[in-house]
């Protein structure tokens, strides 16, 4: 029921993205390919899961109009972390996904947008004596993310851009694995 | 301008939130009412719990953030006691609340000491009312050395004993109408001389 009213409020801002979206100035628009290499925190969302830590992004995508954009992505997100004596456990989630973007201008300098996206998580667990989030073993799954996020172009360009996003994907034994990523990106564009 | 303060000021809210994403947990009492002391593991710590006593262990769910995340999880309880025959159940635990579970007496139980000079190599048993006795209790290869003893776990009723043992030749002896109470342990020192009166 909580994932249900997640997925409708980010539904609702895509809704909204795509109704009130106007013209870019300066910023990604229509044929532009946009970059973003960035890093961020990220925290599993399951039983057994510990602090958070550090994850890395890739996202290139091409400008189909001036609020559409589609592209793929690649991550590696350590959602879970704890140090256990001399050695640590860790859940690592590698995602390759499709993505599309809708962006909504908000300024000049300024663009937000709304994100989902869908392709395959590889999980790489190295765990203890319990499995996290049901996971004991790499595992290769298909999934899908929501987000939204903001961009900052204060070199019209290129710029700095914020990002939240919620991952899941299901594990072999029926339950659902998710973790939340909060990215600050590099961001630029290309003609 | 006052737009992008706003829209900057929810991206380090929900970095904030992501960092400070909150641990949940609930407590699980195990308590032994059962008559004799309980061994056992707990979420894959042994414990051992006197009889009438508790334990009150901290379980850990997960991570959760704002509205999603874990608020309960499984935990598995195995183990035995003399007068309680071996378990293994699940409980469910809910964050911030505590959980409890009581562990009764199932069955009585006689501890056989081998009170003779050889090694007794089989031990079956039947309900009194019954004509044949069952299979061995004993695992394969396995005996009773002199001064050594077996527990063995019997459902409320009357029970018959039948023991073998070697004596240059193989022999067995059988304990009768034992009668078995629940809760109640009985040291009986086995030797194919004695007689026994319940």
């Amino acid at each position: 029921m909580k994932k249900k009213n997640a997925i409708l409020g980010v539904s609702l801002l895509l809704i909204i993205c795509s109704i009130s979206t106007g013209t870019a100035f300066g910023q990604a628009q229509e044929n532009y390919v946009v970059y973003n290499l960035g890093g961020g925190f990220t925290q599993a969302t399951v039983v057994d899961a510990r602090r958070g830590f550090l994850g890395f992004n890739m996202f290139c995508g091409k400008m189909l109009t001036d609020y559409l954009c589609v592209g793929i992505s690649a991550s590696c997100d350590i959602n879970s972390y704890r140090d256990i004596d001399d050695n640590n456990e860790r859940m690592t989630v590698i995602p390759l996904l499709a993505r599309l973007r809708l962006y909504y201008t908000t300024g000049e300098l300024l663009q937000m947008y709304a994100t989902v996206g869908a392709g395959v998580y590889n999980a790489v667990p190295h765990v203890n004596i319990h499995p996290i989030g049901d996971i004991w073993n790499s595992t290769i799954q298909p999934g899908g993310s929501i987000g939204f996020g903001v961009e900052y172009w204060f070199l019209l360009t290129m710029g700095v851009g914020l990002e939240f996003e919620y991952h899941m994907f299901p594990t072999e034994e029926d339950s659902m694995f998710s973790y939340f990523a909060a990215r600050l990106n590099y961001t630029f564009i290309r003609f | 301008m006052k737009r992008h303060y706003a829209l900057v000021g929810a991206g380090i809210i929900c970095i904030a939130a992501l960092l400070a994403g909150c641990s949940t947990d609930g407590d699980v009492t195990v308590k032994n009412d059962a008559s004799t002391n309980f061994t056992g593991v707990l979420h894959e710590d042994r414990i051992e719990i006197p009889a009438g006593g508790q334990i009150t262990m901290n379980i850990y769910i997960g991570k959760s953030l704002l509205f999603v995340g874990p608020d309960e999880r499984d935990v598995s309880l195995t183990g035995s006691a003399y007068t309680k025959k071996p378990f293994s159940t699940t409980m469910n635990i809910t964050n911030g609340e505590s959980t409890s579970y009581s562990i009764t007496d199932d069955c009585g139980a006689m501890i056989l000491e081998n009170g003779f000079s050889s090694f007794i190599d089989t031990i079956k048993v039947r309900n009194c009312t019954d004509t044949k006795f069952g299979p061995t209790l004993l695992a394969p290869n396995e005996t009773i050395t002199t001064r050594k003893d077996f527990l063995i776990r019997l459902d409320e009723g009357c029970w018959d004993i039948a023991i073998y043992y070697f004596d240059s030749e193989a022999h067995w002896d059988t304990i009768f109408n034992f009668p078995s109470e629940l809760g109640e342990v009985t040291l009986l020192i086995w030797h194919p001389d004695s007689t026994y009166t319940f």
